[in-house]
């Protein structure tokens, strides 16, 4: 339609011209006014561009160009600035349901009293409709009269017509009414139920005569009822109301077969009414007689997209054709559109459809708006958005007839009444963003110019040169300058460990360390560092692991803290190989990988009886089935429902066991078979063995608490301690505690889960069976007084409480992470970070890692660029920090890994000092590192390294929609990162 | 009750210990409030506490989400610390707490395969973002227990949570249920069989059937050593004093077969509703039962509901025999249902300070959960209702409901409640939902 | 309540207020003195020391017995019956708009009947009204459910008396009719109905006018000269009461504006037609409308109407929003005192709501004033039911139908000791022997029951210290928890 709205832009531009903006006077309308923006303004008549439309309880005061002279808007007004706006459709034909009481002519009943002017929400505000003819339903000769209102605002105002056209009906709808009963009250042997009238019409030759005769009939009764007593005719509300409908012209008949319309003209032509004819499916064959006739048609449109019937041959078929409309507008017919009954949300589309039979698309826009609306009689106050029309308006996408066009926003008199960002009944508000640029850097594969992003809570779900733009969803245009590229990554950092060394990260789950959103977290993310690889502080050299987290907690923060930030529990593990003697091949690795070995196969052992308890139970479940099956009887249904409810949690239960896997959360210890295995009789006196009650005082606790009962072993070899904490009563689970003994002291550590890490016991035997102590938690030190109530050793065993595994489930094995990274590693799930300096160690880890096929990463390596050849060979990344200069001649180490084709990322082994990182990295183009592979290694490059790159790295459908929206091409000293999101959510800005 | 004793002191110690949500994340709540927010906070005004004088000018002093100080303003003194911000308010309680309810639930939620069912959680059927939970919030309830369906004979383990806030589960599988009366076959399949029995139509149907169901249970729950089903295994534990027993008895046949069978088993019991406990105080005294009494009938009501000879005086007559009891509205719906029976219990005869005893420390204790909340004292949960007048009095109303030291309901300032919106100017889900911290 | 037990109920209870009541009841028509009493009036003052004189069942006189300044000194007749009412408190018997209570069943499956009259459906044996007299209630208007279309008419009565004819204070009080469907019907029928029921008779009166036209043409020997139309309304004028039929007196009665109307608005929707019927039909200024808990959206119309309002029972009404599925909550009375309209309360059905004075109570809770909330259960429906002038206030010439209460009418723990109506004494707490079955089995219970404040003070420290006793863990918690 793009030529006809330059025409419309055209005469706008005459009429802007010719006419001095009229705007009702001020004093008439009070309350505040409303100024609505609009790019482009379908007025009705018109279609205007950047047009301004002041809107003043209610009713449009004026309609002005946005820039035209003497405009000006307060400067504490509400300005509303939107796309495309157009009148609120008019929906010419809503049944509300219909009517069930038995007339056949039931022309009493009044659709306006069930009418709830006080209801909220339509639904069919969402597709734009703010303005119905409500029907009574074309199922009788006369259904009964309709009603003009709107369907939204307040409510005061909604009722437009109270009483409008009666609803005939010269169709097959009127056959075969049902028998009428009057029961007589009190009805007695003497004033006994007569029998039931049967109704006509009852077939399709009685229709026409017997609404002739009822017309006739109503006309007549007018008269008869001034007459004398004798010759009155009885009351009858039905012809009263048909003789006044009549007689004010409020009459609708429904045809569409020709043989109908015919008849009805016929009839019309008879009695010289000029009705709404509403139908018309075959309108095209009597156009002329239509015409000749003057009365408008609610012309139901045949074509839609929802199924049908065939239509089949013989004379009860009807036909309808694309251009109807299209010949109706040629003949003057004046006509609006109707869709069938339940596919009013199809009206727009429906309109548009017409335009396929030639009908000019501002004609088909009319035929739902203006056109409609004065079909209905309402044409002063709807379906146009002139000078005092009521402020009815649809917020669109786009060109109010192409498919694509969404409706945003919907208001009635000035009032929001539909929204489609506004979060929908029961779930989640849908998170939809599309983001729009001159070039996207998606970081895998090429750069994409004038493309788009989609993101759908959170992930990317399309990429390329168009997306879909689903309902509601929030779209920015970053504009031709506009650069886009995928969130960077800190390869190596702290980010959220709090000071510490990191202990943190080797107990407690990562998931723990960020509760929500705060300044520090929310720089980093504005900086573009959208994930964090988190590692601690000091490399040991007992190694470590590291784990992945989000820059800014997700949209689910507030249900489920541990999903706001986590990206990865474990993403690699890191081990210090610095001091290792370059002779030798490094201890601490191989040590690690043997333990990892063992860890290795006790998953392995976990998954096969985890597989084969599945399947027994499997089995155990059919047999009930079968069993239950047998017995059924007819009455049995619900005993199903039973059974599916048993089931489901288990089911549930199984898919989790395989997903957390590798998880440590929920596992629950069970270390302790070993441990019962080697129960011995300890010959001398052992001053641990037995169960200790310990009290706990001090610190934040009011007063001393019970701490429960440790059950402590001593080990053959007289130090090393085993044993198990309860926990009082029911709430928290056992927990394994390990220790040593040294002389008098004792050391005790308890694995329980808490932000501090795990809590340590460190206490003196003063006494036999007596120890006094302090028990280290974090900042916490609180004092411990424990006794031992019984001397036998006793056999440890963990009680699980809470009930999750009554049923029997084998319990997957208790690792620590950091062991965990490494056996990862192993199975070729994640790398082994490792901070070498000497390049003969790195050679030495090398090989090591061909034989064990592992991927290895070496972390701020100053020499790689020595043994740049081995590296590439190897495939082996490095982690650099953006400034470092490389040993070899003092050039800065990235351009040269760069240069030597060896991948790398950056780190910036920070906490919230990684928000510098993106501006270190400038840094380090300024020296000379090529700017595409700088973003490469803060993006893909440090995914890949880090084994994120499932999740992060770069922009493919399935990642997160980590984006960041520059002003130019990013990386570049002079460009600002513009916008930042993560998870499609976007980082707030600074608080001034 | 010793299980669900120990409970809560590993409830306080596990949160006073190893960092409840508050404790844990504190520092980066502050950070995101700015200077706005004082960690400390102090409310001022009329302080109720279960079975005390009112104090006129008292105060209490909430930190990280646990109460530091409570008592007169006065007294106070250097408890208060310079900068606080302190918030003058007519009347201040402990939250209530109903010890007996099916929030969160819909319709049957008890299994139906068997009458006997411990096994089960109830918490795993329970929606905690129902909006029962919000209604309760609004009539100054801050924790509830969510008990197993009666339609069981032995029924599934309850769970207590609050209703707002962020740590909202305090017992996630706690004290089982169990019923002989005629809840056990009214509700659900397990209806009184008519016509021809179905494999459907579950037994038992009278009372001394369900009872035999009950004794079977805890019989062969003893027998089973080491091969006992993860039922029995509950069971076990029940009898082994380390979870307890909620016991659904109306009417005093009932009460009595509940204290017999218990007793049997070696169970210490707690009566549930318990209508007709007036009949026989002595003999639940000599049980050592404690009771979750309600809901109070009226004259009226007598006629409606399946109880014989109700009675309004018998919270004054359970407070006298001694017996630990709590009050419960059993259900009954309405505007303030819970303080509505601890005020049907004033007005008929027991004296008020009691009565808000009976509908917060009271149930605590019965919930095993005295060491945590129940009433404003040091340590515990700060989980309070602010009130426009004396909390048992008909013209006082809920002015605002804190929870963990936050306000989940309600305002500090303004009382009057919100009309509703057009979804023009309706805010979103989450506005009306985040939580306003001091 | 369930019909099954009142029906056995009913020989046995009759004998019982005989027995209990009648009894205690001074003999009629004697003067009775109400002595000391502090007396809380609708308005919310609450004045002391006040002298009630009551002669032939009727407030002779009240105020001060000393003269203050102005006023002159109240003598109390020397034959008069004096009652000390110190450390009490008298208030007028609550008066109850609208109940379906205390009718055999409340709705008749007749659509439209207007010939009927609840008179006939009344059974005085009923445990309602007795409870009615328990809770301090003395005037009910018993009027047809809302499940019809025009129903019959209504009756304002005593929760007193053997017979419905004693029981009466004012007879046919009001007509009823129901806007939103009754069952079976939608909306769209029920006001096609409502209309045609109206326009029926309007359709018969014009028959009768012009039948009475020709009569008096006959009596007065002319013949019938003017056309019909002309007839019908020349005879209009001559119709009377008589002329016509059961089924259309009273409806006439109520379109010439001599009898009122309680017209069921169930939702906000239906108050416009509401509105309209009573209009057009000449009874707005006599009607009263019965709320559903939605209506209150419309409370711009009822302002306009200028009629009083008879809210639901159930006093918040609570929304979910069909868009954004989050619930709001409206406390209702609230919107009405806001907007200035006048309300009365109904009853809820909660065990607490389901006292009237609780009802008032809440309103004050909620903001509004203590005058608005005691008159919206004492003075607004009495005058909604006509009998404003006799009932739901203390003044002199009002009838003798008060309250002696423990304490603030607004107090829970205030219990209704004595009611009194037309100056009998017809309800005794002391002597309520249900009352007692349910309270006092024991000697304790029976304290209790009595003086409830009193008992409290040495009960105080007695629930508490067993208390201890038994649960010894929980005891240290508790005496710490004060302190």
């Amino acid at each position: 339609m793009r030529p006809a709205l330059a025409t419309a832009c055209l005469l706008a531009g005459l009429a802007l011209a010719a006419t001095p903006w009229a705007s009702a006077s001020a004093q008439e309308a009070e309350g505040e006014t409303l100024y609505l923006k609009a790019r482009v303004l379908y007025t009705g008549r018109l279609v205007l561009r950047d047009a301004l439309v002041t809107i003043r309880a209610g009713k449009v005061v004026s309609v002005s160009p946005a820039d035209a002279p003497g405009v000006s808007i307060p400067a504490k007004a509400t300005v509303i600035e939107r796309d495309v706006v157009a009148p609120g459709f008019v929906l010419t034909e809503l049944q509300q349901g219909f009517r069930r009481t038995p007339e056949s002519l039931g022309a009493r009943y009044q659709v306006i009293d069930g009418f709830d002017p006080h209801g909220r929400g339509h639904p069919l505000l969402a597709s734009g409709i703010t303005t119905a003819f409500l029907h009574p339903g074309a199922r009788h000769l006369a259904s009964g009269q309709g009603a003009v209102v709107k369907l939204g605002g307040p409510a005061e105002g909604r009722v437009l017509r109270e009483k409008a056209e009666l609803c005939l009906n010269a169709g097959s709808g009127a056959l075969g009414p049902p028998p009428k009963v009057k029961i007589p009250f009190p009805s007695s042997s003497d004033v006994p139920i007569e029998p039931s009238q049967a109704q006509r019409p009852s077939g399709r030759s009685g229709i026409i005569p017997e609404l002739t005769a009822k017309l006739r009939e109503a006309l007549a009764y007018g008269e008869a009822r001034q007459g004398p007593a004798a010759t009155r005719p009885e009351l009858d509300a039905d012809l009263a109301a048909l003789a006044e409908a009549v007689l004010d012209g409020r009459v609708r008949v429904e045809a569409n077969r020709v043989d109908e319309l015919q008849g009805l003209i016929r009839l019309l032509r008879e009695l010289g009414l000029e009705p709404v004819i509403s139908g018309g499916v075959e309108a095209y064959k009597v156009l002329d007689d239509l015409a000749g006739l003057g009365s408008g048609v609610v012309y139901r449109l045949p074509y839609g997209v929802s199924p049908r019937g065939d239509r089949g041959e013989g004379p009860r078929s009807i036909t309808p054709r694309w251009d109807t409309p299209r010949r109706m507008a040629e003949a003057g017919i004046p006509f609006a559109f109707a869709p069938r009954a339940g596919e009013a949300q199809d009206l727009r589309l429906g309109a548009a459809l017409s335009v396929r039979g030639g009908l000019s698309a501002s004609a088909a826009l009319a035929a739902i708006t203006r056109q409609a609306a004065q079909l209905l009689g309402v044409g002063e106050r709807v379906g146009h958005l002139g000078v005092g029309a009521d402020a009815d308006f649809v917020v669109l996408s786009g060109e109010p007839l192409a498919t694509a066009t969404q409706v945003r926003e919907t208001w009635i008199a000035g009032e929001l009444v539909y929204d489609a960002r506004a979060p929908k009944r029961g779930k989640r508000p849908a998170r939809a963003l599309v983001v729009r640029a001159g070039k996207i850097v998606t970081g895998a594969g090429p750069v994409i110019r004038d493309g788009a992003v989609l993101v759908i809570d959170g992930q990317i779900a399309a990429v390329g040169s168009s997306v879909p733009v689903p309902l509601g969803a929030r779209v920015i245009d970053a504009g031709p300058e506009g650069v886009v590229t995928p969130g960077f990554v800190d390869a190596f950092g702290h980010f959220g460990l709090q000071g510490g060394s990191g202990r943190e990260l080797a107990k407690a789950p990562l998931g723990k360390l960020l509760g929500e959103d705060r300044e520090s977290t929310m720089r980093v993310a504005r900086a573009g560092v959208t994930t964090a690889i988190v590692g601690p502080r000091r490399i040991s050299t007992a190694g470590g692991r590291l784990g992945a987290l989000k820059t800014l907690g997700s949209e689910e923060l507030q249900s489920d803290f541990r999903r706001g930030f986590l990206l990865e529990e474990i993403t690699a593990s890191v081990i210090d190989l610095s001091r290792e003697d370059p002779q030798g091949p490094p201890k601490n690795l191989l040590a690690r990988l043997a333990a990892a070995k063992q860890a290795a196969a006790k998953w392995a052992k976990y998954r096969k009886a985890l597989a084969t308890w599945i399947q027994k139970r499997d089995e155990k479940r059919n047999k009930e089935r079968e069993k239950l099956i047998k017995k059924r009887r007819p009455r049995v249904k619900k005993a199903k429902k039973g059974d599916a409810k048993k089931d489901e949690p288990k089911d549930a239960k199984k898919d989790d066991a395989k997903k957390d896997e590798p998880k440590k959360d929920d596992a629950k210890k069970d270390d302790s078979k070993e441990g019962e295995k080697k129960i011995k009789k300890v010959k001398k006196f052992d001053p641990i063995s037995g169960t200790w009650e310990f009290m706990i005082s001090g610190g934040p606790l009011p007063e001393p608490r019970e701490g429960g009962s440790l059950l402590l072993k001593l080990e053959p070899d007289g130090k090393t301690i085993t044993g198990v904490i309860k926990p009082p009563g029911g709430a928290g689970d056992d927990a394994p505690v390990s220790g040593t003994l040294r002389g008098k002291e004792v050391e005790l550590d308890l694995e329980v889960d808490s932000p501090f890490g795990k809590p340590k016991v460190k206490g003196t035997l003063d006494g036999e069976d007596h120890m006094t102590g302090k028990l280290l938690l974090g900042p916490l030190a609180l004092d411990v007084d424990a006794t031992r109530t019984e001397r036998s050793v006793p056999e440890i065993k963990i009680e699980i409480r809470r009930g999750k595994n009554k049923d029997g489930r084998p319990e997957p094995p208790e690792i620590p992470a950091a062991i965990d990274g490494f056996r990862l590693a192993l199975e070729g799930k994640a790398p082994i970070l490792v901070k070498v300096s000497h390049p003969g160690v790195a050679l030495a880890v090398l090989d090591i890692a061909k034989k064990a096929k592992l991927r290895v990463v070496f972390v701020d390596f100053a020499d790689a660029d020595l043994i740049a050849a081995q590296l590439k060979a190897a495939g082996a990344g490095v982690l650099v920090r953006p400034e470092t200069v490389s040993k070899g001649d003092g050039g800065n180490l990235a351009a040269q890994l760069d240069a030597a084709g060896i991948p790398f990322a950056f780190m910036s082994q920070t906490g919230d000092g990684a928000e510098w990182l993106p501006l270190r990295v400038v840094g380090a183009v300024a020296r000379g590192l090529d700017p595409g592979s700088a973003l490469g290694a803060l993006t893909n490059d440090a995914a890949q390294l880090l084994g994120v790159a499932d999740r992060v790295g770069s922009l493919e459908v399935g990642k997160d929609g980590d984006l960041l929206i520059f002003n130019g091409s990013p990386l570049e000293a002079t460009t600002r990162l513009e916008r930042v999101f993560v998870r499609g959510r976007e980082v707030p800005a600074e608080k001034e | 009750m010793l299980i669900s004793k120990r409970a809560a002191l590993a409830a306080a110690l596990t949160a006073a210990l190893l960092g409840s949500t508050a404790f844990g994340q504190d520092p980066g709540k502050k950070e995101a409030e700015g200077k706005a927010a004082p960690s400390t906070i102090v409310l001022r005004g009329r302080l109720f506490q279960p079975a005390q004088e009112p104090v006129a000018d008292g105060a209490v002093v909430i930190k990280d989400g646990k109460i530091v100080a409570a008592g007169a303003w006065g007294r106070l003194g250097r408890l208060v610390p310079k900068g606080a911000q302190v918030l003058t308010v007519p009347a201040i309680s402990p939250g209530l707490i109903e010890a007996s309810s099916s929030a969160g639930t819909s319709g049957i939620y008890a299994e139906q395969r068997s009458e006997v069912v411990p096994e089960l959680q109830v918490i795993d059927g329970v929606n905690l973002r129902h909006r029962a939970f919000k209604r309760l919030l609004e009539r100054g309830v801050t924790t509830v227990q969510i008990d197993a369906d009666p339609a069981s004979v032995v029924g599934s383990q309850s769970c207590v949570v609050k209703t707002g806030g962020d740590e909202r589960i305090l017992i996630e599988a706690g004290a089982i249920g169990a019923t002989v009366g005629p809840e056990s076959w009214s509700r659900g399949y397990n209806r009184r069989p008519f016509g021809s029995p179905t494999h459907m139509t579950r037994r038992p149907n009278t009372l001394m059937g369900a009872v035999w169901v009950f004794r079977e249970a805890f019989f062969r729950a003893k027998q089973a050593e080491k091969d006992a089903t993860p039922a029995q295994a509950v069971l076990r534990e029940v009898m082994a004093g380390e979870r307890g027993l909620n016991f659904l008895a109306r009417r005093r046949g009932e009460i009595e077969a509940a204290l017999r069978v218990s007793r049997e088993a070696g169970v210490p019991i707690v009566l549930r509703e318990a209508q007709e406990v007036h009949h026989i105080l002595d003999l639940v005294s000599a049980h050592k039962a404690s009771v979750i009494y309600g809901p109070l009938q009226d004259v009226e009501a007598s006629s409606r509901r399946s109880v014989l000879e109700p009675r309004l005086d018998t919270p004054a007559l359970l407070a006298l025999s001694g017996i630990p009891f709590c009050l419960t509205s059993g259900g009954e719906s309405g505007q303030d249902d819970l303080r509505g029976q601890a005020m049907l219990a004033v007005r008929h005869g027991l004296e008020s300070s009691v009565a808000l005893d009976a509908v917060t420390a009271a149930p605590a204790a019965i919930l095993g959960l005295e060491d945590r909340i129940g009433s404003l004292t040091k340590g515990f949960d700060a989980d309070l209702v602010v009130w426009s007048g004396p909390p048992l009095a008909a013209t006082s109303k809920v002015q605002a409901v804190v929870i963990n030291g936050k306000v989940v309901y309600g305002r500090l300032n303004q009382p009057t409640p919100k009309a509703p919106q057009g979804p023009g100017k309706n805010k979103t889900p989450r506005d009306s939902k985040t939580p306003q911290r001091f | 309540m369930s019909k099954l037990t009142t029906r056995e109920a009913a020989p046995l209870l009759a004998g019982l207020l005989l027995g209990s009541f009648l009894l205690a009841a001074p003999a009629a028509a004697e003067t009775v003195a109400i002595k000391g009493a502090t007396v809380a009036f609708p308005d919310g003052k609450t004045e002391k020391g006040l002298v009630i004189v009551i002669e032939d069942g009727r407030i002779k006189a009240i105020g001060k017995e000393k003269a203050a300044r102005g006023q002159k000194p109240i003598q109390i007749p020397y034959d008069a019956k004096v009652i000390n009412a110190k450390g009490k408190v008298v208030f007028p018997g609550m008066v109850l708009a609208h109940t379906s209570s205390g009718m055999d069943r409340p709705n008749e499956s007749v659509p439209v009947g207007p010939y009927l009259d609840v008179f006939d459906s009344i059974d005085p044996s009923q445990l309602f009204f007795e409870r009615s007299l328990r809770d301090g209630v003395t005037s009910l208007h018993v009027i047809q459910g809302n499940d019809c279309v025009v129903a019959g008419l209504g009756r304002v009565v005593h929760p007193y008396g053997m017979t419905t004819d004693a029981m009466t204070s004012r007879a046919a009080s009001a007509l009823k009719i129901a806007v939103a469907g009754k069952r079976g019907y939608d909306r769209v029928r029920q006001r096609a109905a409502l209309r045609e029921v109206f326009a029926e008779l309007q359709d018969y009166l014009e028959k009768v006018a012009e039948k009475r036209y020709e009569e008096k043409q006959k009596e007065d020997e002319k013949d019938v000269t003017v056309p019909p139309a002309k007839a019908r309304e020349l005879g209009a004028a001559l119709v009377r009461d008589q002329d016509l039929d059961d089924k259309h007196r009273n409806l006439y009665i109520l379109t010439k504006g001599r009898l009122d109307a309680f017209v069921y608005v169930e939702r906000a929707q239906d108050a416009r037609f509401a509105i309209a019927l009573a209009k057009d039909n000449g009874f707005l200024a006599r009607t009263t409308f019965v709320l559903g808990p939605e209506a209150f959206k419309a409370v711009k119309l009822f302002k306009a109407a200028k009629r009083p309002v008879v809210l639901s029972g159930e006093l918040d009404y609570r929304e979910t929003d069909p868009v954004t599925g989050e619930e709001t909550k409206v406390f209702v009375p609230k919107v009405f005192a806001d907007a200035g309209v006048t309300f009365a309360l109904q009853p809820g059905n909660s065990s607490t709501s389901a006292w009237l004075w609780y009802q008032a109570a809440r309103c004050v809770s909620e903001g509004i004033s203590r005058g608005q909330a005691l008159s919206a259960i004492t003075s607004i429906p009495a005058q909604i039911c006509g009998v404003g002038k006799r009932a739901g206030n203390l003044r002199a010439g009002f009838d003798a139908d008060l309250l002696i209460l423990s304490g603030d009418p607004l107090e829970v723990t205030t219990q209704v000791e004595q009611v009194m109506i037309g100056g009998k004494i017809v309800y005794d707490r002391s002597k309520d022997w249900r009352l007692r079955k349910l309270t006092s089995g024991t000697e304790k219970g029976e304290k209790k029951a009595e003086t409830p404040k009193k008992a409290e003070t040495p009960k105080k420290g007695a629930p508490k210290a067993p208390k201890k006793a038994e649960t010894p863990k929980k005891a240290p918690k508790k005496s710490e928890g004060g302190k």
